[in-house]
């Protein structure tokens, strides 16, 4: 009887290294040898995909790159297949960053790989780069863009941008999508755009602020979101551009799948432990 | 001199630059909305100094983590070492476009801080496995409520059995959604009141007293 106990106990307290490797070799070999799992897609990606979808040409969209490289791996592809679609649909991405790197982000890991060829710069998108201030520069842009961003990322005076000459305020935006990793995020493009300009906005999330997004998808003030590296894998499948996302997504599953057996197994330690007690005690 | 010491000052100031948020936020008056633009500007223009004062302090941390001789001073100069190769590297024309900076940022930064999050994996993993017991109702509940979030979240959810996620989407449609709610009418009435506090110079801490 004790002998079972020190199994038990063995699994109770299982070596974290244990947990590693089960944790690398579940998501290495769907990435070594993809699965093809289904992925159904959300009814909020849906929204988010339709929106911008029916979005007249020309429309003039707010991106905030709101990450930094640590937050990349999650919302780059959110940004990535939104931006896509942008230019699929000839819409003028606005790129600005209340994070000191988003920007620079942008132009590295997003534009080189997702512009169109003919897109001008200046005429089809325009970088502004980073506002400082969080809601604060986030506010004063919204009343009159040049305010904080006087010049571009580039150092061009945003008078001299074509895309600009008329575009002054939040007023003249069709759209704000926002992916964020903290401040500023979604509350603060809601207050700062959506409530005071009427700017409709579509939020890219991290998996983990999805509870804090649902509320205000429901009362409409979000038109759609994207539910992190899920989220971009739907929008590639409707966008019909399968990426890094689709492609990360059985690895996910896989992880997931792999931390709820560890659960289980943890609980039916528990369990085990429990009767074993129970019946030495009769 | 000790006029300008006098709680009054700050009270008068907080209380004018809250008016004109406050006011254009709900009016168009232009002559404010120019006022508190002028405001917001400001403010965007602090925030960037403080990045300067953020740089200024861990120069000075380092700078004492040295003179004391203590374990992490390499460290200490280390992270001065390459705060000033990235400044340096981000001031060489084009700025913060340079070869130099893009090589640093994509090689060092970018990989470093991508890292540190996707190392999150392994602790969320053993984090699970060792707080997700069941050793008491409530703690069961969360058990479950998890574990089905975790399969509304996985695509792998709706191959195992479609009513995972559905049972998933009804949890965060309905239980998360009133909680999380009611969360944020807190938040906003407990902001409202201090906002109130700060305005009659109530505040202590922000009127300097």
């Amino acid at each position: 009887m004790s002998e079972s106990k020190g199994i038990l106990d063995k699994i109770e307290n299982m070596d974290v290294r244990i947990i590693y490797i089960l944790v690398i070799i579940c998501i290495a070999i769907p990435i070594i040898r993809p699965m093809g799992l289904p992925i159904p897609i959300s009814e909020s990606t849906i929204s988010a995909y339709d929106f911008i979808n029916k979005l007249p040409e020309g429309s003039v969209v707010l991106v905030g790159f709101e990450t930094g490289a640590a937050g990349w791996p999650e919302l780059g592809p959110q940004l990535n297949i939104f931006m896509q679609h942008i230019f699929d649909r000839n819409l003028k991405p606005i790129i600005v960053s209340g994070n000191v790197d988003g920007a620079q982000l942008a132009e590295m890991y997003t534009i080189p790989k997702m512009i169109k060829p003919g897109k001008v710069y200046g005429e089809d998108w325009v970088n502004l780069g980073y506002i400082a201030g969080g809601e604060s520069g986030i506010a004063a842009f919204a009343s009159r863009i040049t305010s904080v961003t006087p010049r571009d990322y580039f150092g061009t005076p945003v008078e001299d941008l074509e895309m600009m000459k008329n575009v002054t305020s939040a007023a003249d935006f069709k759209l704000a999508i926002v992916c964020s990793w903290g401040t500023p995020g979604h509350a603060d493009y809601l207050r700062q755009y959506t409530t005071k300009f009427g700017v409709p906005l579509i939020v890219g999330a991290q998996t983990t602020t999805v509870p804090a997004i649902v509320p205000f998808y429901q009362s409409k003030q979000v038109v759609g979101y994207t539910n992190g590296l899920r989220g971009a894998g739907e929008y590639e499948i409707l966008t019909h551009h399968p990426g890094y996302a689709v492609a990360s997504l059985d690895a996910a599953s896989s992880y997931h799948l792999v931390v709820f057996v560890l659960i289980v197994i943890g609980n039916l330690a528990i369990v085990a432990k429990r009767f074993v007690k129970k019946k030495e005690g009769t | 001199m000790s006029f300008l010491r006098s709680r009054y000052i700050n009270v008068a100031i907080i209380f004018i630059a809250a008016f004109l948020m406050i006011f254009t936020y709900f009016f168009n008056v232009k002559v404010l909305s120019d006022a508190a633009t002028l405001v917001q500007t400001t403010v965007s223009l602090f925030a960037a100094f403080t990045l300067a004062l953020g740089a200024m302090n861990l120069t000075l941390i380092a700078y004492r983590q040295v003179q004391k001789k203590a374990p992490t001073a390499l460290f200490s100069v280390l992270a001065i070492a390459v705060m000033l190769m990235m400044i340096i590297t981000g001031l060489i024309p084009p700025l913060m476009n340079s070869p130099q900076f893009n090589w640093l940022y994509n090689n060092v930064e970018a990989p470093t801080d991508s890292t540190m999050y996707a190392m999150m994996v392994f602790f969320v993993a053993s984090a699970c496995f060792r707080a997700f017991r069941a050793r008491s109702k409530e703690a069961l509940v969360m058990l479950v409520v998890g574990s089905f979030i975790i399969f509304t979240y996985a695509p792998i959810g709706a191959t195992i059995w479609p009513g995972l996620p559905a049972i998933g989407s009804w949890i965060e449609k309905y239980p998360m959604t009133g909680a999380s709610r009611g969360f944020s009418i807190g938040v906003a009435l407990g902001g409202l009141g201090i906002g109130l506090r700060i305005l009659l110079g109530r505040e202590k801490a922000v009127t300097g007293e």
